[in-house]
C-alpha cells in the first residue's frame, strides 16, 4: 500500500507528464507551422454525402488517387503500406503543387519540390489509392453545411516540416 | 439485503425467539442506508458539477481562443486531480475516485482538443492510447474498479479507431491493456475485473485476427485457451470472472451465428480449407484436455456445462443457425440449473434471462420448416416447468434428508 504522501508525489508526477505530453502533441504541430515549407494542394470532388461528418469536413485531393505509373518501386504497392509522394509546384500562380513520383523510400527533393508521407489505401490496376493524414478539416460547430455547397475548387494550405510532419493549415475557398 | 425486509422480518424472529431484540438492533445498524446515502451523493455531486463546468464551457468554446481552451482544460485537470487526491486521503474515497475520474476524463478532452486544434487526423487511435496509459498509471495510484473499467474501455476504443482509421492492429494498445491491467489485476484479484480484462482481450484479439484476414472463427483458440488456462486456477472469483468473459463472448457469437450464420465466413473440410480445419480441431481438442484435467484436479466437473456454448458448432454446415440456438438455449439452462445448485442468486437470474432472450430469438429467427414457431415456446415453457419442478423436488428431499420440517 502506498503512503498517503507517496502517492501525491507520484499524482504530481503524472500530471505532468500528463501536461507534457499535451504540450509536446501541441508544440509539435505549431513548430510544423513555424518551420515547415508551404504548398498548396487541390481538393477533388467529393461525394457529398461524406464530406460533412460531425465537426470536420472530409476532404479527399487530387493527389489522394494517382496514376499508378507514378509508382517507382520495384515490387508491387501493398495495401497499408507506408508511401512517400514527391510533389512539384506547378506552373500558375496560385502555388499548387501536383505529384512526380510516389516510392517506398524517401526521394531526394530539389527547391521547388516537396514530400509528403502517404498509406497506400487500395491498389487498382491503373490507379493507386493514398491517405495523407490530412483528409480532415475540423470546423466551428454548424459550418460545415457552408462548406458543402461550396466544395468546389477548393485549395488547402498544408506545411511540412524539415522532419516530416504535414500540418494542415487551412483551408481557402474560391 | 435491503433494510426495509430485515425491518419487517427481524420482528419474526424476535417473536420466535431465534434472535433477541438486542441483536435485532444490532444486526439493523449494520444496514445503515444513510451511510450508502452518502456514499452515492458525493459521486453523483462530482458528476453533475463535471457535467456543469462541460456544458458551460462547450456552450462558450467557440468564443474561446484555441490556446487558452487548452490551457483551460489542463487547470481543470489538475484541480480535479488534486481535489481527488485530497478526499481519497481524508478516506473518502468514493468521492476522491469520481474526482480522479473527471480529471482524467479532462485529460482525454485535452488531447482531442489538440487533435481538433491540428486537423490531425491519424491521431486517434493514439489519443486514446495515451489516454489509456494516463488510466493504467491512475489505477496503479488509487486502486478502485470504476477507474479499472474506464481504462479498460479507453484502450478498447483505441484499439476500435485503429481499425476504423488505419486498419492496423494497435500492438500498443493490446499491450498495455494485457501488461498494465493484467498485471494490476493479478495484484487485486478481483471477479469483475477479471471479466473486464478477459472481455477486452478478446475483443483485441478478435480484431487482430480479423485483420491478419485469417477467418473469424480462430478467435475459438484464445477464447479456450483463456477458457482452459482459468480451470487451474485456484480462487473461484478469478475462474468465474476470466470463463464468464468467455462465454460472455461465446453467447454473442452464437448469437450472430443465430442470427447471420449464412454470412459469418466459419471453417469448413472444403478440399482447400480441410488442412487448417484439421490443425484448428487438433488445438482444439488439445485446449479441452486442458480445461478437463484442470476441472478434474480442482473438483469443479459441474462447470463441464459450459462446453455447451464453447464447441465450434460451426462445423455442421447444414444446421449450424439451429444448432446454436440449441447451445444457446440449453447453456442458459444449465446455468439455471447450476444457480439452483449453488443458491446463486446471481446466476439463478441470469440463466433465467438467457433462457427467455434464447426462447424470443428462436421466435425472431425462425422459419426452419419442420417446426412452428410456436413450438419454440411450448418447449421452452415445458422445459422451465420441468425444471422447477425437479429442483423442487430436489429441494424437499434434501430438507426431509436434514429431518428440518418445512413449514414454508
Amino acid at each position: 500500500m502506498l503512503k498517503p504522501t507517496t502517492r501525491r508525489r507520484w499524482l504530481v508526477v503524472l500530471i505532468v507528464l500528463q501536461i507534457v505530453v499535451l504540450a509536446g502533441m501541441a508544440l509539435s504541430s505549431e513548430a510544423a507551422g513555424w518551420y515547415g515549407k508551404e504548398i498548396k494542394l487541390k481538393t477533388a470532388p467529393v461525394d457529398p454525402r461524406d464530406l460533412f461528418y460531425g465537426d470536420y469536413v472530409i476532404l479527399s485531393y487530387e493527389i489522394s488517387r494517382l496514376d499508378r505509373r507514378l509508382w517507382t518501386g520495384s515490387e508491387q504497392p501493398e495495401r497499408r503500406e507506408i508511401v512517400y509522394v514527391k510533389l512539384r509546384r506547378a506552373g500558375g500562380e496560385e502555388g499548387i503543387y501536383e505529384a512526380v513520383s510516389v516510392s517506398p523510400e524517401h526521394p531526394d527533393t530539389t527547391g521547388d519540390e516537396a514530400v509528403l508521407k502517404a498509406r497506400v489505401g487500395y491498389v487498382a490496376p491503373d490507379t493507386i489509392q493514398l491517405t495523407y493524414g490530412l483528409e480532415r478539416y475540423y470546423v466551428p460547430e454548424g459550418t460545415g453545411r457552408e462548406l458543402e455547397e461550396q466544395r468546389e475548387e477548393m485549395l488547402v494550405t498544408v506545411r511540412i516540416a524539415p522532419w516530416g510532419q504535414a500540418r494542415l493549415m487551412s483551408l481557402i475557398l474560391p | 439485503m435491503s433494510r426495509k425486509w430485515l425491518e419487517k422480518e427481524s420482528p419474526r424472529w424476535v417473536r420466535e425467539d431465534i434472535i433477541s431484540s438486542e441483536q435485532a438492533e444490532r444486526l439493523l445498524s449494520l444496514y445503515d442506508e444513510k451511510k450508502r446515502a452518502v456514499g452515492i451523493l458525493p459521486i453523483l455531486g462530482s458528476l453533475l458539477v463535471g457535467l456543469g463546468i462541460l456544458t458551460y464551457v462547450a456552450a462558450n468554446w467557440q468564443a474561446i481562443d484555441h490556446i487558452w481552451r487548452l490551457l483551460l482544460l489542463i487547470v481543470v485537470m489538475t484541480g480535479f486531480y488534486a481535489a481527488g487526491d485530497y478526499f481519497h486521503r481524508r478516506g473518502d474515497r468514493l468521492l476522491g475516485i469520481g474526482l480522479l475520474a473527471v480529471g482524467l476524463a479532462a485529460f482525454g478532452g485535452s488531447i482531442f482538443l489538440v487533435v481538433q486544434m491540428y486537423h490531425l487526423l491519424l491521431a486517434q487511435s493514439t489519443a486514446f492510447l495515451l489516454w489509456g496509459i494516463a488510466g493504467v498509471l491512475l489505477v496503479w495510484l488509487y486502486p478502485s474498479r470504476v477507474l479499472f473499467f474506464y481504462t479498460a474501455i479507453v484502450l478498447s476504443i483505441s484499439q476500435g479507431y485503429s481499425l476504423s482509421d488505419t486498419e492496423q492492429f494497435n500492438l500498443y494498445a493490446f499491450l498495455v491493456l494485457a501488461i498494465g491491467l493484467g498485471a494490476y489485476w493479478l495484484k487485486h484479484r478481483d471477479g469483475w475485473m477479471a471479466w473486464v480484462l478477459g472481455l477486452s482481450l478478446l475483443a483485441q484479439t478478435t480484431i487482430w485476427i480479423g485483420m491478419e484476414e485469417w477467418t473469424i472463427v480462430w478467435f475459438y483458440v484464445p477464447a479456450m485457451a483463456l477458457y482452459a488456462a482459468a480451470d487451474w486456477l485456484k480462487a473461484k472469483r478469478d475462474v468465474y470472472g476470466l470463463q464468464g468473459s468467455v462465454l460472455t463472448g461465446m453467447y454473442f457469437f452464437g448469437f450472430i451465428m443465430v442470427m447471420f450464420a449464412d454470412d459469418v465466413p466459419v471453417l469448413s473440410f472444403s478440399a482447400d480449407e480441410r488442412l487448417r480445419s484439421i490443425v484448428f480441431l487438433f488445438v482444439f481438442a488439445g485446449l479441452l484436455a486442458v480445461s478437463l484435467l484442470g476441472k478434474l484436479s480442482r473438483h469443479r466437473i459441474a462447470t463441464a456445462g459450459d462446453w455447451l456454448l464453447l464447441l465450434p458448432w460451426f462445423f455442421i454446415p447444414a444446421g449450424a443457425d439451429l444448432l446454436y440456438l440449441l447451445a444457446l438455449a440449453f447453456y442458459s439452462l444449465y446455468v439455471l440449473w447450476h444457480g439452483y445448485d449453488e443458491q446463486w442468486r446471481f446466476r439463478i437470474n441470469l440463466g433465467t434471462v438467457l433462457f427467455l432472450f434464447a426462447t424470443l430469438l428462436a421466435y425472431t429467427r425462425l422459419a426452419w420448416d419442420f417446426m412452428d414457431r410456436s413450438m419454440f415456446f411450448l418447449i421452452g415453457g415445458v422445459l422451465m416447468l420441468l425444471l422447477s419442478w425437479y429442483l423442487g423436488r430436489r429441494r424437499q428431499r434434501a430438507l426431509s434428508d436434514e429431518g428440518g420440517d418445512d413449514h414454508a
